[in-house]
């Protein structure tokens, strides 16, 4: 019989006969000035009885309730001793409404008023007390010390992904962390190695934080280059739809202000447009590229702006000169984690490591992509200038180091690049002879791999020069290459790019500054560096925009150097702070343990510039 | 006209013991996808000596339905359509939930623990059960033991809300957010 008694009989019996046990021990020399006070609602008064006669009042009360026995019999007690209630619980509320992004009605709700301000509960017989401390989710409120706390109530990315990204389920497991990095903070810089799928991650990310409705607008800043490719990646991983700023002012405007959800831009649209941006706010802005980021210039300027709530940046490679240029970046993800002075002059990588840490994840290839094919480095492979093309080089290389020594203390930078710049573009082939000693040596593993059955094996060649990359398209014509260099459009760029990855393509020249960031190009394996850059992180980006997630051929990369030149001193020099670089990088994932200053002092640059003894 | 699915509102409750004896309590109000749209939670009530000796063994139902849920729900400003406890917090919300129609208590399937008590309703009778899916989970569902109105309409949030959200999920987030809360409680009381 007793098991079919429904809950709150038994309970309420319980709470009677452990209350008639208890009272004579908790009080044990007041038993007569204790009172029950039973506001039931089966009782149309509240009644006073002493303890000696509660026991009648329950089995009366219990009695009662019995007949008939529904949910509606709860009753509430008091007992008061003293004139203090002890059985009552204190009860403080605090919390949050969020913030609808789609409904400006609850944008101002940045405090929750109480409704019942005289902190008691509406519930008559309890004594508990209710305040309210509101906030909104991502706003601290002075009164709330637990609103941070707040976002641990949203959905995880894969709720959401379950429904509205299919591609999720294919994210490996380093990068749902890294969609949960970028999720989980309003500053945040990913640092993976290129090839990792940075793009990926933020695009989920992004989509993840509209979807929840934790942000309305995003903005996704990023080279021309990688505009349609951004456009493509988002809506392939995220089911994310991201339109490009583009068109006359008049349009541009009308996106900037009110176009809901996704939209990428590049930094000139941003400089151009930034008096309309700086009116507008977006909650959260992405920097894909943070060479955009690193030198105090307009754009850098423009960029950090934008009015925003969260800021992002991707960057495979956060540092490519000093480690100033990473405060530079840190200001746009972070504003003010490092002064003006500091943004000049770094502080020591102790400092520097424990204030980034919080905002920065990085995760190396080497670590992540067990299954990716090797890179294979080859080379450089030393050259021998012969003929014409030798002599129009030490023409060269003697009129530029008098004309350098003319300059005597007038020297500046400029003029040894502007000089220097000369020497390199005759080791790279000679204009009047029309000779290339390199063009020559690539030609042979060109010829090799064009003579092989396998028309999938596809190359592509930088040079950080396009008179070159031209040059060489004539030498080469007989493999039908084309170039990629930054004077084309974008449409130009994407019919190329089509014709290299899907269609017949199997050479391609790339103009290093304009490809070698960003792009994706899986589909080739043999890499050719036909020049040497200034900056070695500009190599390294683009060798992996082969050597990365998807490319299941190994990958070779070669390397080309004149002997006796310029080339040949450059090269000594960027190997050296390469491998300062390399430490500095590979520390970033766990430690800054080596900050480099790679910058080119004038002495360096001018005893670059200094002629061999050999002729 | 039929509402849209983000405009169902569904509202969780949950509570977590701190190993401090504190007891924190906690409403989640969610729209049909999972996104939180208002949260309230208590600070940790810690029932004294002269009260654990007076409720004795109901000290947590009386904790639950007569303190921690009327106040939690009388303190939300967007009222749920459904209110939805897991049996972790049967005991303290259960009456409360039943007494609040529709309500639900939510079993996943795969509960070793699933007893058919859980089936019956405070007055006794047996409640509504029904199964449904849970997102992100390939074999598992969701048992619910709806206290319904006679429109059904419990029934049919849950239907609308299966499609779209874990329907457990947000127990545990609640919980996660508790634990964290009596963390920075204890922090502070440290201090």
């Amino acid at each position: 019989m007793n098991d079919q008694i429904p809950s709150t009989l038994t309970h309420r019996r319980g709470i009677r006969a452990s209350l008639l046990r208890a009272l004579p021990r908790v009080w044990p020399k007041a038993p007569h000035t204790a009172e029950i006070l039973v506001p039931a609602l089966h009782i149309p008064r509240t009644s006073k009885f002493d303890i000696g006669m509660s026991a009648l009042l329950a089995d009366k009360t219990f009695q009662a309730f019995w007949s008939p026995p529904t949910v509606q019999t709860l009753i509430t007690w008091e007992v008061v001793c003293g004139g203090s209630l002890v059985n009552a619980f204190g009860v403080r509320i605090y919390g949050v409404r969020y913030r609808n992004t789609n409904d400006s009605e609850n944008d101002s709700m940045d405090e929750v008023p109480a409704p019942n301000p005289d902190g008691q509960l509406g519930i008559p017989g309890l004594g508990g007390t209710k305040r309210f401390s509101g906030s909104e989710h991502a706003k601290s409120s002075p009164g709330n010390k637990y609103s941070h706390l707040y976002t641990l109530l949203y959905p995880p990315p894969e709720d959401f992904a379950a429904t509205h990204m299919p591609e999720f389920s294919k994210l490996r497991d380093y990068q749902r962390v890294g969609v949960e990095f970028l999720v989980s903070r309003e500053h945040a810089l990913l640092a993976d190695d290129m090839g990792l799928g940075k793009t990926a991650q933020c695009s989920i990310a992004t989509h993840v934080l509209l979807r929840s409705e934790r942000i309305r607008r995003a903005l996704i800043i990023c080279p021309r280059a990688l505009v349609r490719q951004w456009e493509r990646e988002a809506k392939h991983w995220a089911n994310l739809i991201a339109r490009p700023v583009e068109g006359t002012p008049l349009h541009r405007k009308r996106m900037w202000e009110s176009f809901p959800g996704a939209i990428i831009a590049t930094p000139q649209i941003v400089l151009n447009d930034i008096d309309v941006i700086s009116k507008s706010h977006f909650d959260l802005v992405v920097c894909d590229d943070v060479s955009m980021l690193k030198n105090p210039g307009k754009i850098t300027n423009a960029i950090r702006r934008i009015p925003r709530s969260r800021s992002w940046c991707l960057s495979g490679t956060p540092l490519e000169n000093k480690p100033e240029d990473f405060a530079n970046v840190m200001q746009f993800v972070k504003p003010d984690l490092f002064s003006g002075v500091e943004r000049g002059s770094a502080p020591n990588h102790v400092e520097l490591q424990a204030r980034v840490k919080p905002f920065f994840l990085r995760r190396r290839k080497i670590d992540c992509l067990e299954e990716l094919p090797p890179k294979q480095l080859i080379g450089p492979d030393e050259l021998q200038m012969e003929g014409p093309q030798r002599e129009t080089y030490r023409n060269t290389e003697a009129q530029q180091w008098q004309q350098l020594q003319a300059l005597g203390v007038n020297t500046t930078k400029l003029h040894v690049f502007a000089l220097m710049n000369l020497l390199l573009k005759v080791c790279n082939y000679d204009e009047i002879s029309g000779r290339s000693a390199k063009a020559d040596a690539v030609r042979d593993k060109l010829d090799n791999l064009f003579d092989n059955d396998d028309p999938s094996i596809k190359m592509v060649v930088f040079s950080h020069r396009v008179d070159t990359l031209h040059f060489l398209q004539r030498e080469w014509s007989a493999y039908q290459p084309r170039i990629y260099h930054g004077g084309l459009s974008t449409r130009e760029r994407e019919e190329l790019l089509h014709w290299f990855k899907k269609g017949s393509g199997r050479l391609l020249l790339i103009s290093t500054k304009a490809g070698s960031r960003g792009l994706n190009l899986q589909e080739a394996s043999y890499v050719f560096h036909f020049d040497r850059t200034w900056n070695p992180v500009d190599e390294m980006q683009a060798e992996d925009r082969c050597w990365r997630m998807g490319q299941n051929r190994k990958v070779f990369v070669y390397r080309y150097l004149q002997l006796d030149t310029i080339e040949e001193r450059v090269d000594r020099a960027l190997r050296f702070k390469k491998g300062q670089f390399d430490t500095y990088v590979d520390s970033m994932a766990e430690d800054t343990d080596a900050l480099a200053v790679t910058k080119w002092s004038l002495d360096e640059l001018i005893a670059l510039m200094k002629p061999s003894d050999k002729k | 006209m039929n509402k849209s699915d983000k405009d169902c509102l569904l509202g969780y409750i949950a509570h977590y013991v701190s190993p401090q004896r504190a007891y924190y309590g906690g409403i989640l109000i969610t729209d049909a996808r999972g996104v939180p749209k208002e949260f309230r939670h208590s600070e940790g009530v810690r029932p004294s000596r002269v009260q654990s000796t007076l409720y004795g063994e109901s000290l947590e139902e009386s904790l639950g339905t007569d303190a921690l849920a009327p106040a939690l729900l009388g303190s939300v400003t967007i009222k749920p359509e459904i209110l939805l406890i897991d049996k972790e917090s049967r005991l303290l919300f259960g009456q409360f939930a039943h007494a609040n129609a529709p309500a639900a208590l939510l079993v996943p399937l795969a509960d070793p623990d699933l007893a058919f008590a859980d089936m019956l309703g405070v007055d006794g009778s047996l409640l509504d059960a029904r199964d449904y899916d849970l997102k992100g989970s390939t074999s598992e569902r969701v048992y619910a033991y709806i206290q319904d109105r006679s429109d059904n309409v419990g029934a049919r949030i849950l239907e609308t809300a299966q499609k779209r959200m874990n329907l457990m999920s947000p127990f545990l987030r609640i919980r996660t957010v508790l634990a964290e809360i009596a963390q920075v409680e204890m922090g502070r009381a440290a201090k």
